[in-house]
């Protein structure tokens, strides 16, 4: 232990942080990632590949496609855990149905003409994790409670290294606007100070919660105790819905969904978007139909619904109607409600999710900066930590930064590449997705661990900016879309992906260039040194960061 | 449209408060102006500064509502400084003039939104 209470607080800082520094670079990277993951998902799934529906399309008759849905599902799963079905709409004007024979079973969907019927197979689209491979990976690291676990552990971790951070900041308002370029450790430790002080109302928040989100998860116990572990009941107790129903193992036909819709379009006043069955073909089944909900009024409020309705779905008895904008469950429910909308943007439209885009990459070359710094500090005078082991434990230390903060931006734009060239017609494409993403990821730990480090850091930073300068090359090559063909058709989802990666690629080049510098300097730089005016600064810095 | 305005009404004003104050303080009106303030301009700094980060609330408040509005505010408040941030060690002067013409514009767009309303 140190002598004071900011010593040990340094200390806390310094060493609690350094071995999650690359799990939380990772679930901030890819988290902030997650904030486009609609705009990623459309790329991936290939826009030029799904036939855009043509302007004179009538609007489709949505009550006509919930009897059509309903015939394709009673014929081809009578008895199912889940049916569903998404409406056409102007945008997209199949009628999508889905569904799932039990809990152990595949997903199946299709999409229907609205009209006729006919059956177009499964969906056209490229079959794709998109998206959501980075939202996965941000939470869980895909491997489900494990991962929610570490990544819950982490988080706490980042609380308490941005309170201790704060407590050893000792020049935390003279320092505000400070950086100071071109001056080694003390640059890096201004950047890592700027970038966290400057977006710390942002960082509490979002590490909160995310931990807040998960509640459930990290602690279940009073909903176990009280609920026997029936979360389902739990959950439809404080949203104030009608309990789950159990299955009764007797057989009983559904209701016409179309008269359903009708019922709840005319007791909400809003056209229905989403239809869902649960136990269809049981005496149990019941159904629950969404609405669509109205684009300026979801942008300017973080809770409430888009109003639905809730029906027996054999005898079409309304259970439950919640209207647009009622927020219901008492006052804990309600903040936890805000909570999760302010850690998944679900408000205030593109402007918000850029601003969560910078902050959250902010906090990202926070954790880069500071473990980073780590070393810089290290290299300059090595402090004996691990007495005989110091420079094998230095040298991991340095893979893993390489690997942990250019490796994933590499595999994550590799990412980008893998889902255009794994082909099409692959069986659980998905899966080799993401095995191929984490292979990747792999091997940038092997090549940082066989490469000096400075060369690690050049050679993985110039493989990044090559795979974000080229993605829009290898779209076109592989699917014969590109960005300003994005653009021309007004699809400024897969355009944006493709000019923000080449972004990215710039920026890479740049960092690239700033450490190639850096490591040709630093030999003439330590032969220059001693007795010179940095030698302050650096008494200065050891002082403040020790 | 009307959004777009606002949005950067708000950028540029926090972006110009955060000047404001990074002018009050004596390092940094000393990287920018190459003397130490005087104590009237310390004071006026700070006061146009808060104020100028204050206002900021406004735009925001307009295109989204005050509740959203002000989860916006703090998103732009560190957009803002850390635009200041890194640009001020570049060009010190430019960044400060960049503040200033942020006033001016910042104003101007607000003007635009209310009497296109």
């Amino acid at each position: 232990m140190k002598n004071t209470f900011r010593q040990s607080m340094s200390w806390l800082h310094t060493w609690g942080s350094l071995w999650f520094a690359w799990i939380l670079f990772a679930v901030f990277f890819t988290g902030t990632l997650g904030v486009f993951d609609d705009a990623i998902s459309h790329w991936m799934r290939d826009p030029l590949a799904v036939t855009a529906a043509s302007d004179d399309t009538p609007p489709p008759d949505r009550l006509q496609a919930a009897k059509i849905g309903q015939a394709f599902l009673e014929k081809n799963a009578p008895k199912a855990e889940f049916w569903s079905m998404g409406l056409p709409n102007e945008d997209n004007t199949k009628l999508r149905v889905f569904w799932r024979d039990n809990p152990q079973a595949e997903f199946q969907n299709r999409e229907l003409d609205p009209v006729t019927g006919e059956d177009a197979g499964p969906s056209k689209e490229r079959k794709t994790e998109g998206g959501h491979h980075f939202v996965h990976m941000h939470f869980e690291f895909h491997a489900g409670d494990a991962g929610i676990w570490l990544v819950g552990v982490a988080a706490m971790v980042m609380l308490v290294a941005l309170v201790s951070g704060i407590v050893v900041h000792k020049k935390i308002f003279v320092d505000f606007f400070t950086f100071r370029p071109g001056k080694g450790q003390r640059s890096w430790l201004d950047s890592h100070n700027a970038l966290s002080v400057l977006t710390l109302p942002f960082q509490f928040m979002i590490v909160y919660t995310g931990v807040v989100a998960f509640a459930s998860i990290y602690m279940p116990s009073a909903a176990m105790v009280r609920y026997n572990g029936d979360l389902d009941h739990f959950f439809a107790d404080i949203q104030e819905r009608p309990a789950p129903r159990q299955v009764k193992h007797v057989d009983a036909p559904v209701a016409p969904l179309d008269g359903l819709v009708t019922a709840a379009e005319g007791r909400i006043g809003r056209e229905a978007r989403f239809i869902s069955v649960s136990h269809p073909g049981d005496a149990s089944a019941s159904a629950r139909i969404f609405m669509r909900g109205d684009e300026a009024e979801m942008a300017s409020r973080l809770r409430g619904s888009n109003g639905s309705v809730q029906f027996d779905a054999v005898s079409g008895e309304i259970l439950d109607a919640e209207m647009p904008g009622e927020i219901r469950g008492a006052g804990a429910f309600s903040t936890f409600q805000s909570m999760r909308a302010l850690h998944f943007v679900t408000f205030g439209g593109y402007t918000i999710k850029w601003l969560y885009f910078i902050c959250g990459m902010a906090g990202a070359a926070m954790l880069a900066t500071g473990s980073i710094l780590f070393m810089v500090k290290r290299r300059k005078k090595p402090a004996g930590e691990f007495g005989a082991s110091t420079a094998r434990v230095y040298r991991v230390v340095d893979a893993l930064n390489v690997a942990g903060i250019a490796g994933l931006m590499l595999a994550s734009v590799g990412y980008f590449w893998i889902n255009r060239l794994v082909p099409a017609a692959l069986p659980e494409r998905e899966g080799w997705e993401i095995g191929l993403f984490f292979a990747l990821w792999f091997l940038t730990l092997v090549h940082a661990s066989l490469r000096p480090t400075m060369r690690g850091w050049i050679e993985q930073l110039i493989g990044t900016a090559f795979l974000c300068l080229a993605l829009p090359l290898i779209n076109v090559l592989t699917t014969g879309d590109n960005f300003i063909a994005a653009l021309a058709r007004g699809d400024g989802e897969s355009a944006g992906v493709e000019l923000t990666a080449m972004a990215s690629g710039l920026l890479c080049i740049v960092a690239a260039r700033f450490v190639h510098r850096k490591s040709v300097q630093a030999p003439q730089a330590a032969k220059a040194k001693a007795g010179k005016p940095d030698a302050a600064v650096d008494a200065d810095v050891e002082a403040e960061a020790a | 449209m009307q959004i777009m305005l606002n949005v950067f009404a708000a950028l540029l004003l926090c972006y110009a408060g955060m000047t404001s104050l990074c002018l009050a303080m004596d390092r940094h009106h000393n990287q920018v102006l190459k003397r130490a303030p005087v104590a009237a301009a310390r004071k006026g700094f700070r006061w146009a500064g808060w104020l100028l980060l204050a206002l900021a609330v406004v735009p925001c408040a307009w295109a989204w509502g005050l509740s959203i509005g002000v989860i916006a505010w703090f998103g732009f408040l560190s957009a803002g400084a850390l635009a200041l941030v890194f640009l001020l060690p570049y060009g010190p002067r430019f960044a400060a003039m960049l503040g200033a013409g942020g006033v001016a514009a910042s104003l101007l767009l607000m003007l635009i939104v209310k009497v296109s309303a």
